[in-house]
């Protein structure tokens, strides 16, 4: 329990440095907002365009698709506040700049991923959880009690299948280095998360809900909440992709010990 | 004396577009496993999961979307995807970075214009990448050739081409510009992520632009991400004639030149600006 706090208070002053910083780049801090309203504007004009040609999307409906959307950009807006810093891993890999994580003021996966918060994203934040809930307001009881508790949930689901993903793909750096592989990694991610899993073919899904649980961090959290999967079923895959994320955390610590200031 | 100062001066600006595409090549070569990643799967992605979002949505033989039936979604995907390839990229430019940490400045203090080594960057993004899409569609095409796409005619392909160079080198000229905004501008990735963004939607990507809504249509067919992407993927399947080639290549040349000049200005006004030792 001691670490726990001893962490929450790491993120306190991450956030802290995060948002001294951006007081200072006031000009970044416009134009990421921006960037991702374009982003969030983009991808709701390519469905609702989408939409405009048919009534379903492999059994989604226009307004299931919306909450669809809104977890996407609720767990993209959490990937931007947290989890930024996961975009530079490849480079500081080569350049050889981590020695100060064999500091350990805490967990060096914590550390090293957690480091660069983004106050800017926190307005993107309020605008994806805005664009959500107006998206639930047409499903029926998603907004009751019960309703409420599911959204937590799946919004837990899909931070942690977030932070699983940005440390796991990470991994691949330390044995190509400068391969931009991460990147690419993510790149091939969002496009596959952009889409409901249902899209795909069988197999193709079964990899995306297991193996590389790309679905849990749009699709199934938003079918757990409209009730397109069971609680039972919602339980099994959160319970799957918790030790995953703990297994992937595992291996990237591993990884980190065979690190030396001059891979590149 | 006055001819031969300028003829003299082209000279050696080929001679270093020359020697920088050489240079460029052997450094994106370098690294092995960088090369396959940056330069063979860019851009891949995103067009080809959309076949399976068609898939979903023509679930009949005789469904449509925008008039295209699902074979032709999938050649037209496979052409955005191959054009979308052939485009500038944005990572190809690294100008912003020298503009912060004061590494432009010893470009500048050389007898040769700053610009020819950009184009460097550009001669061999496109000598790379038109490898690549000729390797990639050898392959594809033995692989998959009832999918991929046929050409209407040699002069379709040849017009396609001609779009696709034209659009390419107004992504570049775009990518410099936002690059150079360096001189201002304490960050430019946001502003380069947010053009990609809005540069495939407009481009017509993942849904053809003929199959948007008509006043969006319109008003995108005046850009010229259109016209890099789009309009050569239906001229190449013979869905737009040469009368439509010609509009494209005349909007084209108006944006290559507004592009051009708006660079031009915004370099001298920048380099006025520029101390020489980062932001």
């Amino acid at each position: 329990m001691n670490a726990f706090f001893h962490h929450l208070r790491l993120a306190r002053e991450f956030a802290r440095v995060g948002v001294i910083r951006k007081s200072q780049f006031r000009v970044e801090f416009l134009t990421q907002v921006v960037m991702d309203t374009a982003w969030y504007l983009v991808h709701i004009a390519t469905f609702e365009i989408l939409f405009s040609h048919t009534d379903s999307l492999a059994g989604w409906s226009r307004a299931e698709v919306r909450v669809f959307l809104g977890f996407l950009f609720l767990s993209d807006a959490f990937w931007m506040i947290w989890l930024g810093q996961c975009w530079h891993f490849g480079r500081e890999l080569k350049d050889g700049v981590l020695d100060s994580l064999r500091l350990r003021p805490g967990a060096s996966v914590f550390v090293y991923f957690f480091q660069r918060f983004s106050l800017e994203a926190c307005v993107n934040g309020a605008m994806a959880l805005s664009w959500l809930l107006f998206a639930l307001w047409d499903i029926p009881l998603a907004l009751a009690p019960l309703g409420l508790l599911k959204l937590a949930w799946a919004l837990a689901l899909a931070f942690w299948a977030r932070t699983a993903l940005s440390v796991g793909f990470t991994i691949a750096e330390f044995r190509a280095v400068n391969s931009d592989l991460s990147n690419l990694a993510w790149e091939v991610t969002m496009t596959l998360a952009d889409r409901p899993v249902e899209v795909f073919p069988l197999r193709m899904r079964q990899l995306l809900t297991s193996l590389v649980p790309v679905a849990a961090l749009s699709s199934l959290p938003a079918a757990f909440v409209l009730g397109r999967i069971s609680p039972l079923e919602a339980a099994a895959h959160t319970l799957w992709i918790f030790l995953l994320g703990l297994g992937v955390f595992a291996w990237w610590r591993r990884s980190f010990r065979h690190y030396a200031s001059a891979l590149g | 004396m006055s001819t031969a100062a300028p003829s003299s001066s082209i000279a050696r600006d080929l001679r270093l577009l020359g020697v920088a595409f050489a240079y460029e090549l052997r450094k994106v070569t370098a690294w092995r496993a960088g090369f396959v990643v940056r330069e063979l799967m860019r851009s891949l992605w995103r067009p080809l999961v959309m076949i399976f979002v068609y898939r979903a949505i023509l679930v009949t033989p005789e469904a449509r979307f925008g008039g295209f039936d699902f074979p032709a979604l999938v050649a037209y995907l496979i052409l955005a995807a191959s054009f979308e390839k052939l485009l500038f990229h944005q990572r190809g430019l690294d100008l912003a970075d020298q503009i912060f940490q004061g590494y432009v400045t010893k470009y500048l203090t050389m007898p040769v214009r700053f610009f020819v080594l950009a184009l460097g960057r550009f001669a061999q993004h496109l000598a790379v990448q038109s490898s690549v899409v000729a390797f990639l569609w050898v392959v594809g095409s033995l692989l998959f050739p009832q999918w991929w796409p046929r050409v209407a005619s040699a002069s379709a392909a040849l017009q396609a081409f001609v779009l696709v160079l034209l659009g390419s080198y107004c992504a570049f000229l775009m990518c410099f510009l936002v690059n150079v905004l360096a001189f201002w501008l304490e960050v430019v990735w946001t502003l380069s992520a947010m053009a990609s963004f809005v540069f495939s939607f407009a481009a017509g990507v993942l849904v053809p632009v003929s199959a948007m809504p008509q006043s969006l249509a319109g008003a995108l067919r005046w850009m010229f991400p259109y016209w890099a992407v789009s309009a050569p993927g239906e001229l190449f399947l013979g869905r737009l004639g040469t009368q439509e080639f010609l509009r494209g290549v005349c909007v084209l040349l108006a944006w290559v030149v507004a592009l051009e000049l708006l660079r031009q200005l915004l370099w001298r006004r920048g380099l006025r600006r520029h101390i020489g030792a980062g932001v």
